[in-house]
């Protein structure tokens, strides 16, 4: 199956049999599968010890593929439980398709006829068209007739790589597709799975000739993710094992998850994660703080507000807590808010600001408890 | 990590550091660069009143500019990478380099030469003045940053520049800098409130920028600066009243009787009067310095008082109502020491008829015995050959011994069914050391100076005045029954020399047996002997003897009233009858005019009083037949009554005599320490008592509340170990900092959190109950661990510290 997978990741434009072949995959995938999944289908998750396992299986896989990153990989995770997609900053060669491709790994298409695989990756070019991206529609003339063929974001991971290269038109195709989880070709709309996760990539410093995001397209992302560099001992790591991490074999014996499975864990999370009231009025907070400060152009959406509380939920189950607290708010609050804000001009370190707002929110929610 | 790093060099850090100690910290409110400026202002202000008197303009400059260059020095090292210790050394090298330097500027005379001599005398003082202010001020900035705590030096600096002005301003020799002396006097001012205000304000900015910098965040060793305010405050209140100058207008208004008080000085007990009036004297040492309308002062010399109407011929006169006490009036108002027995009696002089006080009777009255015994004080103590004032604390208590600052009651009142409640006001025309009331006052109280120009002082008493005739009191017993036996013994104690008790018996032994037994009888009968054959002369003085009472009875019996009230008094008590003397003032009850009595200073009397039961003290003054001196004038009815118009006028407006009011601060200053005090202790009460109830009501509070109670108990404790939360951190992120060394409190954290955040419906009774036993069971356990941490000083500042749990959030 991996063999397979390699030619549409390679390619810098999609190419139409991968997406066609994605349902043989399954025919001879299934002796790759790992001995988690076997024959039955794993039982479905009802509690939350259920989507910590989901999370830790995950986890498991992720830390195993990419060495050093362990926030960043919580991070993503959350953004898969808490259906949010992830724009990660970082320079070439940092590990963001060994990530992606490590998540698109472990998550086994438990729905194989459904024309949609579990990874794409799409290289953004400047000359890439937005049917490129969505599918388009053939002349098939053996029955002469039209027919639909999915493009590469008929997928469940979608890595979009080094998104601010190509044509504000091709990114608003998938700005669409991000946040109606749907595309329109031919005046006819099409559902994109209910799992659906976007990671796109950008380059922060090589910025010749890009388009940069717009903000309304920056806010669709959950989070973005500053990456840095790791540490030197993660680093060696990495070099003694790179044969070992290159043969994927190796991971087979580490677990998997299913598409089910990780729907069944949203659910579970967004029904058994208490938020309190406190929590809404401190995010509210937070926003109202955002839009009266004047170092801040535009501040927090209503949407950025909509969108944390998944996720803040998902750090909760994480941490194997049973409610949000101000930790979580702490914790993610930068990553969540700090790049939909517009800020006034000679602000070097919007996350810093950011997290100076949402100090005082939080030091008014701590000195409330007491 | 930024691509940049490598790129960043020494400067660019440094560029760095400065940017953060003197711009805009971490989005700080815009104001926030106000700050650094404020500081140096403020310290260069406390710093100049410090040097103010020792230099001139070069010396301030390079002060200012040292202050400037000290904070920002200060800055950077404390953001430095260098130890403690270097800076501490550096700084105290570079002080020294620049005292030295200042001194070669002068010194060597090659340079001295080079720059010539005034040059090189400016570049000396700028040298030293620059590094006095730069480099303490550094050190002690970089102290601040580094710990926290050190910021109370620098609040502590300021003040003592402060404190060191008002101590030395005490001394009174402040003259410089002249140009702003000068200045000051043209415009009114002594220039010492002209530094005192600069000063004040001075550590009152530093104070505002350290509380606004430092936010809420109080410190154990914060308190240690309280006691340096207060200190300071203590002081500018002793000090307000010295700087005070007379104004214009009471300076040049004429003064009519001798009621006009001396000014300046409030303390007249003051030994060298000079002492008072710094400024004064200054003045007319160095006369040409530009105070013209103080030379006129200086040809007092070094009288303390220039009052002018005073009898030029009668040297150091000042204050004729206190020091002479002992040396003029026929009796002079008793002084704080007894009058010798031989004191020279003074002649009829014009002194004599001044008007002492006003009295203003608020009820009618008419004294049994035809005249007002005004008390001040008691005699009833035995020393060597007199009776002086008691040392005992239980007796003669009904004298009152200061003025009253507030209603008061005076001690041992007298039973009142002889006797009549007499209200009265007294205004003093002359400056007194002690007030009086008629006899016997039960009630001193204060009343405002109905005119400050003509009185000293005012205040009110309400006087049991005897009302019975001496015929209702015939068959009173001696003595109180109430006194204890020794008390009995005390006043009954007769002289030494057995002669008074002979002669007492033989005066007495002619009464018939019914009514020898009679104390009064007794009493009477010897006054009636000594009104027959004593003979009344203020000029026979008994000086120069050893007993001059027994010289004048057995003797010439020439004498006067000391005399006469010492003779009877031991007569009195041979016979067993408790008897004392009375001090003060008598004036004849023919002069009073409506509710006046005017008391001259030739009024004061000492008589001799007997305590009857159910009366109390009754004076029974002798009354000599023979009188050898000449008759005494007669009261100058006109000024009375002009004073007594002048005393019933009610002041129009209070603040019109504040500065007069403040004449008395020595005085005032007590009810204000006491009040300070009080309300210290009930602050440090009340703070012990918030502490010691947060801490103990866990082990009581309900089970619901106990989340809240509970946690804020813990971090009490930790608090008082210095661990607190910091601004903007999470109670998980805090707890999980500090359970690394107190691992109960992540615990505790987590009930908390789980509390606060959890959703409500899973907190049900029997969950709170369960969650209440694990609340009390870490708590104990929290409460061990802070024990076993507990060394050190600071652990224990900790625990004595009241308010240290308004440093847990």
């Amino acid at each position: 199956m991996n063999q397979e997978l390699e030619q549409p990741l390679h390619s810098t434009t999609t190419e139409p049999k991968a997406s066609a072949k994605g349902r043989d995959l399954d025919d001879d995938g299934a002796p790759l599968q790992s001995k988690y999944v076997t024959d039955t289908k794993a039982p479905p998750i009802t509690d939350l010890e259920g989507a910590f396992d989901v999370f830790s299986r995950m986890r498991e896989r992720l830390r195993a593929a990419v060495k050093g990153r362990d926030d960043v990989i919580e991070l993503v995770l959350i953004a898969v439980i808490a259906d949010g997609h992830v724009l990660l900053e970082d320079f070439p060669g940092s590990g963001k398709t060994t990530l992606a491709k490590a998540l698109g790994d472990c998550i086994i298409d438990d729905e194989p006829d459904d024309n949609i695989v579990t990874l794409r990756r799409i290289q953004f070019t400047p000359d890439l068209l937005p049917s490129d991206v969505t599918g388009t529609t053939v002349f098939d003339p053996n029955t002469n007739r039209f027919f639909f063929r999915p493009g590469p974001i008929f997928a469940h991971v979608v890595l979009a790589d080094e998104i601010n290269r190509t044509s504000p038109k091709v990114q608003s195709a998938l700005l669409e597709a991000m946040a109606e989880k749907q595309v329109t070709v031919d005046n006819r709309t099409r559902k994109l799975d209910e799992f659906f996760l976007v990671i796109a990539t950008q380059n922060p410093l090589d910025v010749a000739g890009t388009f940069p995001l717009p903000n309304a397209q920056l806010d669709r992302f959950l989070f973005k993710i500053r990456m840095t560099h790791i540490a030197p001992e993660h680093e060696l790591e990495v070099l003694r094992n790179f044969r070992h991490l290159k043969a994927s074999a190796d991971r087979a014996d580490l677990p998997r998850v299913t598409r089910t499975e990780i729907l069944d864990a949203r659910k579970v999370v967004s029904e058994s994660i208490y938020v309190d009231d406190k929590v809404h009025h401190a995010l509210v907070n937070i926003a109202a703080r955002t839009r009266a400060d004047e170092r801040i152009l535009q501040g927090a959406s209503t949407r950025s507000l909509v969108l944390a509380l998944p996720a803040l939920q998902a750090r909760a189950m994480i941490q194997r807590r049973k409610f949000v607290n101000a930790d979580d708010i702490d914790a993610l609050a930068d990553r969540i808010f700090a790049h939909r804000l517009e800020f006034a001009p000679g602000i070097d370190s919007p996350a810093e600001l950011v997290r100076e707002l949402c100090g005082q929110e939080l030091e008014r929610l701590a000195r409330g408890s007491v | 990590m930024s691509p940049r790093d490598p790129r960043k060099n020494a400067a660019e850090t440094l560029l760095v550091k400065l940017r953060r100690g003197l711009g805009r910290e971490d989005g700080e409110s815009r104001l926030a660069w106000l700050r650094h400026p404020l500081r140096i202002l403020s310290t260069a202000l406390a710093l100049g009143c410090l040097v103010w008197p020792l230099t001139d303009g070069v010396g301030l400059g390079a002060l200012l500019v040292g202050t400037l260059v000290g904070v920002v020095l200060g800055e950077l090292a404390g953001r430095s990478a260098w130890r403690g210790w270097v800076v501490a050394a550096g700084a105290g090298v570079a002080f020294a380099a620049l005292n030295s330097l200042a001194m070669l500027c002068v010194r060597v005379e090659w340079i001295a030469r080079a720059l010539g001599p005034t040059t090189a005398l400016s570049v000396g003082v700028a040298l030293r003045f620059f590094g006095f202010a730069a480099l303490p001020v550094a050190a002690l900035r970089a102290a601040a940053i580094r710990v926290r705590a050190l910021v109370f030096l620098e609040v502590a600096a300021c003040i003592a520049g402060l404190a060191f002005l008002v101590q030395s301003h005490r001394g009174g020799n402040l003259a410089r800098p002249l140009w702003l002396g000068d200045y000051a006097w043209r415009a009114g001012l002594d220039p010492a409130v002209v530094l005192l205000a600069t000063g004040t304000v001075a550590f009152l900015v530093m104070a505002a920028v350290l509380a606004a910098e430092h936010g809420r965040r109080s410190h154990v060793l914060s308190l240690l600066a309280l006691p340096l305010l207060a200190w300071f405050v203590f002081t500018s209140f002793d000090v307000a009243h010295i700087v005070r100058l007379p104004k214009e207008s009471e300076r040049d208004h004429p003064v009519e009787s001798h009621g006009e008080p001396p000014k300046a000085p409030p303390t007249g007990e003051k030994p060298d009067g000079g002492q008072g009036q710094p400024d004064k004297d200054k003045d007319s040492s160095d006369g040409g310095q530009g105070q013209p309308d103080k030379d006129k002062d200086s040809s007092d010399g070094g009288q303390g008082q220039p009052d002018k109407d005073k009898d030029p011929s009668d040297g150091g006169q000042g204050q004729p109502d206190k020091d002479k006490d002992s040396s003029d009036g026929r009796d002079s108002p008793p002084p704080e020491e007894p009058p010798p027995l031989d004191a020279p009696p003074p002649p009829d002089s014009p002194e004599n008829q001044q008007p002492m006080a006003i009295v203003l009777l608020g009820d009618d009255y008419d004294p049994p015995g035809q005249m007002f015994y005004l008390r001040q004080e008691s005699w009833s103590q035995f020393a060597e050959n007199r009776l002086v004032p008691t040392t005992r604390p239980d007796a003669d208590r009904d004298a009152p011994s200061e003025f009253p600052t507030r209603r008061q009651d005076v001690g041992d009142p007298p039973p009142p069914g002889a006797r009549k409640l007499i209200h009265a006001t007294v205004a003093m025309v002359l400056e007194h050391k002690k007030p009086f009331a008629l006899e016997t006052p039960v009630v001193m109280d204060v009343a405002p100076n109905p005119d400050p120009k003509r009185f000293a002082r005012a205040y009110r008493f309400e006087a049991l005045a005897q009302r019975a005739s001496f015929a209702e009191l015939l068959t009173a017993k001696a003595g109180n029954p109430a006194w204890s036996e020794e008390l009995r013994e005390y006043y009954t104690r007769p002289a030494i020399d057995p002669r008074y008790a002979a002669l007492a018996h033989d005066i007495t032994r002619t009464l018939d047996a019914k009514k020898r037994v009679l104390p009064l009888f007794q009493a009477l009968s010897v006054k009636l002997w000594m009104d027959k054959n004593l003979t009344y002369s203020t000029r026979h003085r008994h000086a120069d003897v050893a007993d001059p009472a027994a010289d004048f009875l057995f003797g010439d019996r020439i004498g006067y009233c000391v005399h006469f009230a010492h003779v009877a008094v031991y007569l009195w008590r041979s016979l067993g009858l408790p008897a004392r003397i009375g001090m003060g003032y008598a004036v004849n009850a023919e002069s009073r005019e409506g509710s006046a009595l005017m008391v001259k200073s030739g009024d004061g009397h000492a008589w001799p009083e007997l305590y009857l039961e159910g009366a109390g003290w009754v004076v029974l003054d002798i009354a000599p037949q023979k009188n050898i001196d000449l008759p005494a004038r007669p009261v100058d009815k006109e000024l009375q009554r002009k004073l007594a118009d002048m005393a019933r006028k009610v002041p129009e407006e209070k603040p019109k005599d504040g500065p007069r009011v403040s004449n008395l601060t020595p005085k005032l200053v007590l009810p204000w320490r006491k009040l300070l005090l009080v309300l210290a202790s009930s602050i440090l009460a009340a703070l012990y008592a918030i502490k010691a109830w947060r801490r103990l009501l866990p082990r009581f509070a309900r089970a619901a509340s106990l989340p809240r109670v509970g946690y804020r108990a813990a971090l009490d404790m930790l608090s008082e170990l210095e661990r607190t939360r910091r601004e903007g951190e999470t109670r998980e992120a805090f707890g999980r900092r500090v359970s690394r060394e107190f691992p109960t409190f992540a615990r505790v954290t987590d009930l908390h959190i789980e509390h606060y955040f959890g959703d409500p419906s899973r907190f049900h009774a029997e969950r709170l109950a369960g969650a209440a036993v694990e609340w009390r069971r870490s708590l104990a356990a929290l409460r061990d661990e802070c024990r076993t941490m507990r060394h050190g000083p600071r652990a224990w500042l900790g625990r004595v510290n009241p308010a240290s749990f308004l440093a847990s959030k």
